[in-house]
């Protein structure tokens, strides 16, 4: 309860010798009462923000999943409790598995070829010099793009007949004819996959570089006295230096992936037949298209409990983060 | 390398090693033009979807589905570009309008609010609770919410209004905002505050004179971010507006994208329309850029 730091310049002013604040009382007692209300003007906006605007929906969300919700009882309230059962159907349905399935495996290449991709660039350009930093700042223009425009280009990019990266593969003899990557059940998943990757690497960059920048150089410069080599320069001291930045980036990775939605909405809609549908994306459809609201708000919950786990370790993980360093 | 194979244990791998040698003292010589070459390679890689959206907006229809497409357009092409602008100017207006309308809220709400959770001695623990909150709920799917404030937003009959999409749109930069705020007004000294203070000031004008003048900085990045976010939505803009009364722009690219066989120039020229406000901050606001990308990463 800092409210008068006495160590500043202040002292002077105050009578000596009493803890506390020591301008005499009954002003003493306004500026409290003045400051509370202040306060209170300047906090219960953000209080009353963050309650009816993110509390109350979840809390909505949390008890549409026990109803059976159709769009008309949506709108009416009439929908009928059903407890667990939008729950027990859930598990029992191929393609909310294979949704989750699909997100699990969104997760984990995304957030591992961001990273590889973001620590190789980011090393590369851990220099300093007017060229350097102008190239770290362009090369954020792909996260700051709208999601829909940046789906939007690859979805041109890779389209089986004037696609620019199927005229690529066959230049380079990788493929023998042009792909319909969006529209196979194989490839559609990794299509997404891949634009959604280059648009998170930029972030990746940045963060691994301001934790490249944080590491002591004499650290590198010992190494090599030692006779050290680039390896075990990356591995005994990069790597282990990096602990606390790559743990952010994973979480913050695997907690964007179960939120997933725009990239994988624009680019597919989760086909075809399903073959890149994820969490969000079945979500949405089964809310929106198939008008089961009830069913929605389940799958809703499902990623809700999800993305909670992530964060929780993440709080964790950022307040260690703080107390150690 | 193929001479080693066929030598193997002869005199021949010397020359292939001195040959080695020599490439990587070549490359230890050369290391900072190596660097640069290796830096603007990655460069061009990840900005090339961006190119190729651009140039595809310039080319002529005959270059545009051309085999093998042409890298550079024959003759810029700018009247498709001015013609996504006129067909969707008024998309375009109502996504300025409801940006606009997220980044003054998202300004009204985390400017007072991280100043109290800052400097306002609000307990320990409060504070403690209350960043915890925030950070889960940057952590909510968006998605997930969306029904319910539909439904909100039915009830109270707020639907297809700019103010609506605009408050739904804040909801992407207001915890980001706290927090980066946050930071930012721990970092400056109390003794600003406790000065004016003693010298009379109220509490209101402390606020307005002394501190807002000082978060300057932090202030532009909170809402070149909040414009930035609201600019890139469209789920709240695609579900809360219907028709092109309110709608933003981006869900005008949507529906172009649903259509059976697309337009692609229109598209790419639409799309390079929506991307002008992340490249002008790209080449404008590199602070502003730099701290928010913190912001992200390192949450207090």
């Amino acid at each position: 309860m800092a409210k008068l730091d006495l160590t500043t310049p202040v002292r002077p002013l105050l009578r000596p010798g009493r803890a506390g604040p020591s301008r005499p009382r009954r002003s003493a007692r306004r500026l409290v009462r003045g400051l509370w209300s202040f306060k209170a003007l300047c906090l219960l906006p953000a209080v009353a923000y963050v309650i009816l605007l993110f509390g109350y929906p979840a809390v909505f969300s949390i008890q549409l999943g026990f109803y059976s919700d159709n769009a008309a009882q949506f709108i009416t309230h009439t929908g009928v409790f059903v407890g667990f059962a939008n729950y027990t159907q859930l598990f029992h349905d191929a393609t909310f598995i294979s949704a989750l399935l699909h997100t699990l495996i969104f997760a984990v290449v995304t957030v591992v070829a961001q990273f590889l991709f973001g620590l190789l660039i980011a090393s590369l350009l851990n220099k300093q010099g007017l060229v350097y930093a102008g190239i770290r700042t362009l090369l954020l223009v792909p996260w700051l793009l709208p999601l829909i425009v940046s789906g939007n280009i690859w979805i041109w990019m890779l389209d089986n007949f004037y696609g620019v990266i199927n005229y690529f593969l066959v230049t380079l003899h990788l493929t023998s004819h042009y792909v319909a990557w969006l529209s196979s059940p194989n490839l559609s998943l990794w299509a997404v996959i891949g634009a959604n990757t280059w648009l998170g690497i930029p972030f990746n960059v940045m963060i691994i570089y301001a934790g490249l920048r944080a590491i002591p150089v004499d650290l590198y410069e010992a190494a090599r006295v030692d006779g050290a080599g680039p390896l075990t320069r990356l591995t005994r001291i990069t790597l282990p230096q990096l602990r606390d930045v790559t743990g952010v980036l994973v979480l913050l990775g695997i907690i964007y992936s179960i939120k997933l939605f725009d990239v994988v909405w624009v680019m597919t809609k989760g086909g075809p037949a399903n073959a890149s549908q994820v969490l969000g994306t079945l979500e949405y459809q089964d809310t929106f298209e198939l008008n089961q609201y009830g069913y929605g708000a389940a799958i809703a919950n499902v990623m809700l409990v999800l993305s909670m786990i992530g964060g929780i370790v993440y709080v964790r993980f950022t307040r260690r983060g703080i107390r150690n360093g | 390398m193929a001479s080693r194979t066929v030598a193997a244990g002869s005199a021949r791998p010397a020359p292939a090693r001195a040959q080695g040698r020599t490439v990587r003292r070549w490359l230890r010589r050369n290391r900072n033009a190596v660097r640069l070459a290796g830096a603007l390679a990655v460069l061009i890689i990840m900005l090339f979807p961006v190119y190729w959206m651009v140039i595809s907006a310039l080319k002529g229809q005959h270059d545009l589905f051309s085999t093998p497409p042409t890298f550079y357009p024959s003759h810029a092409n700018w009247g498709r570009i001015g013609s996504a602008v006129s067909t969707y100017v008024h998309p375009l207006v109502n996504s300025v309008v409801i940006s606009a309308i997220a980044t003054v809220i998202t300004a009204l709400i985390c400017v007072p609010g991280a100043y109290a959770l800052a400097k306002l001695g609000v307990s320990e623990r409060v504070t403690s609770v209350l960043m915890v909150v925030i950070l889960v709920v940057q952590v909510l799917p968006t998605i997930m919410l969306v029904s319910p404030l539909y439904e909100i937003a039915i009830r109270l009959g707020i639907l297809n209004q700019y103010w609506t999409v605009g408050l739904l749109d804040s909801m992407y930069s207001v915890p980001f905002g706290l927090l980066v705020l946050r930071a930012y007004m721990v970092a400056l000294p109390s003794a600003l505050r406790e000065a004016a203070l003693v010298d009379g000031c109220s509490e209101q004008k402390v606020f307005l004179r002394v501190i807002l003048p000082n978060c300057k900085p932090g202030i532009g990045t909170v809402v070149i971010f909040a414009f930035l976010f609201a600019w890139g939505d469209f789920v709240f803009g695609l579900n809360f507006t219907n028709g092109p009364a309110v709608q933003p722009a981006t869900v005008s690219l949507y529906e172009i994208i649903g259509r059976d066989v697309q337009p692609w120039g229109q598209l790419m020229a639409l799309g390079t329309v929506l991307a002008v406000p992340a490249v002008v901050v790209v080449l404008i606001a590199q602070r502003a850029l730099q701290q928010g990308v913190a912001g992200f990463g390192i949450d207090k």
